[in-house]
């Protein structure tokens, strides 16, 4: 009986632990990450990206390309995906209730200014990242439940109709001016043409 | 001083505890879509007033047809078919173009926010008999969706499927009328629920009503179940009235079904269905009377019980359009909501006494109610 269970013992212990095979990304302002397989698959674009390279050709491969995103988001979508690697996607089907609650970790992991709140939403959405997607869009949700009009123009910076129509003005202005510039340049300057 | 006071004024004018997140411009739509697809109605509604690309962005069809998919409830919705012929005008029918269907167009956004559309519309009063002391109704109740004169020992709730009869495993409250003849009408605005007039007019779907319905064993009872298709909001043509709750009827627009129960009679419960497929075009509006008593007279609730009251607009598996359909059966009250019907015959059947009248009941009105005395209309009381 101790033999056979010593037996097994050596067979665990002799399964190979292999080690995940880890990807290169890389942000358009030329910073490296690395990202593991099975965190890969949270993103669908990255996912997709990588199902046509084979395992053994990763070590040689050039980083991928990303290259509407910064570094600083880009770490931030490696570190969640890592974070909830394993996880299943969430589910697109009409049976299942969309009422999302946001666990603690991601809302801790998403105390962050709003302005890379919003950077990190359109990340998602470029990597299709349904499940951090998810989170960040109902944080954002949050903030904007039982406000007025006004201030949703201030939480969203949108300015009003009066403030978009000095502002055309003043771009109208300023475009005249530098054609106004540009053509008295062009009468004081000596004529070359022959 | 002045001067000071008017400038902290003015400071304190535009002072707000509301973040600036960033500047809206620079974000694509594709990621404010997800993010006002978690927004509640009202929250929606005021993004909608936020800026002009917000509202173009939530009043798209699309942006609802999602909307309703995350509320669970795309049930509401005309099926796929139907919403790709209204947007192609391309309709069952119609080859020729003699229909104009230039402005055939499903208000998508209308029928998400109504909630009800094209699912199993349910009445809004059960609400009030759960906040009534002992789940009973005694006098009249009115609002712009519903109408109870409960006389006698009033009309009350019963849960599990209600004393004296067979449970049933789908009913989990019914409403049990008492000795004196007593009703409860529910009136549906279909255009406020969110069926577009254009689909009342020419595609004339059908409107199914159905509820379940039983007595208690040990008691006589009569139930009255009948509906009315109409023009104006929450009436009850009287002129059909008096001979639905007399008889079984099946006309274009007045329907009835009428039953009386002998004592020891117990059954399981029944299912009742009204069902309108070939009414007149220009109808807008959904009554549904429910009139009982018990027939012995006895204090308490010994009446019919009703449960489960339901209506459904049913569109064609196809997309069909119909050429507008005249009323043949239209009278003075649906000009003259208020007025006596000039031109009542002398044969016809005179109206039982204590017949439900429904006068019309003008919208935006608070719900009250009223003893039942004063309730009752001034030709009950001639007949008393």
């Amino acid at each position: 009986m101790i033999a056979e269970a010593a037996a097994v013992e050596v067979q665990a212990n002799e399964a190979p632990v292999v080690a995940p095979i880890m990807y290169k990304v890389e942000s358009n302002d030329g910073k490296v990450f690395e990202i593991s397989d099975e965190a890969v698959k949270q993103s669908n674009i990255l996912s997709n990206l990588i199902s046509t390279c084979a395992p053994e050709d990763v070590a040689s491969m050039d980083p991928i390309p990303i290259t509407n995103v910064i570094g600083n988001i880009l770490k931030m979508v490696i570190e969640w995906c890592e974070k909830h690697k394993g996880e299943a996607l969430p589910v697109e089907d009409d049976s299942v209730p969309k009422h999302v609650n946001v666990p603690e970790w991601d809302t801790n992991f998403l105390k962050i200014d709003n302005d890379v709140l919003f950077d990190l939403i359109v990340a998602c959405n470029y990597l299709d990242v349904p499940g951090l997607m998810n989170y960040g869009c109902k944080i954002v949700a949050m903030m904007a439940i039982g406000k007025s009009p006004d201030e949703l123009r201030i939480i969203f910076a949108i300015p009003t109709d009066e403030e978009d129509e000095a502002a055309e003005r003043a771009a109208k202005e300023k475009a005249e001016a530098e054609k106004k510039a540009i053509t008295d340049k062009d009468a004081a300057e000596p004529s070359t043409s022959k | 001083m002045f001067k000071a006071f008017s400038s902290i004024m003015q400071s304190l004018q535009f002072k707000t505890d509301v973040p600036v997140i960033i500047d809206a411009e620079t974000v694509p739509n594709e990621c404010f879509s997800p993010i006002f697809r978690r927004l509640d109605k009202k929250s929606l509604l005021n993004c909608q007033l936020a800026c002009h690309r917000f509202n173009d962005l939530i009043s798209s069809d699309s942006f609802w047809i999602e909307y309703a998919r995350i509320l669970n409830i795309s049930n509401v919705l005309p099926s796929l078919e139907w919403r790709r012929a209204a947007t192609q005008k391309k309709f069952v029918g119609n080859e020729d173009n003699e229909i104009d269907t230039s402005s055939f167009n499903f208000n998508i956004k209308k029928i998400v926010l109504s909630g009800r559309g094209y699912s199993p519309i349910t009445p809004l009063f059960i609400s009030h008999f759960e906040n009534a002391r002992d789940n009973t109704i005694s006098g009249t109740l009115r609002s712009d969706d519903f109408s109870i004169r409960a006389n006698g020992s009033g009309i009350h709730m019963e849960r599990d499927g209600g004393n004296g009869c067979e449970p049933h495993p789908d009913v989990s409250k019914c409403f049990v009328f008492s000795f004196t003849e007593s009703s409860i009408s529910v009136f549906i605005d279909l255009v406020n629920s969110g069926i577009d007039p254009w689909i009342l007019d020419h595609v004339r779907p059908r409107i199914r009503i159905t509820q379940k319905v039983n007595h208690r064993n040990d008691c006589a009872a009569r139930l009255s179940f009948a509906a009315q298709l109409n023009y104006h909001e929450t009436q009850w043509i009287e002129r059909f009235g008096h001979v639905q709750t007399m008889s079984n009827t099946d006309h274009k627009r007045y329907k009835s079904v009428n039953k009386e129960w002998a004592q020891w009679t117990g059954q399981p419960w029944e299912d009742w269905t009204i069902e309108f497929d070939d009414y007149p075009s220009g109808i807008r509006h959904l009554t549904i009377l429910n009139e009982g008593e018990d027939r012995q007279f006895w204090r308490g609730f010994y009446g019919p019980k009703v449960a489960n009251i339901q209506v459904e607009v049913i569109l064609p598996d196809e997309p069909i359009v119909k050429p507008l359909a005249v009323d043949s059966e239209k009278c003075n009250e649906d000009e003259n909501p208020n007025a006596e019907d000039e031109d009542d015959d002398d044969d016809e059947v005179p109206p039982r006494v204590g017949v439900f009248r429904m006068p019309l009941f003008r919208r935006g009105r608070h719900m009250y109610g009223i003893p039942p005395a004063v309730a009752r209309h001034e030709d009950e009381d001639e007949e008393d």
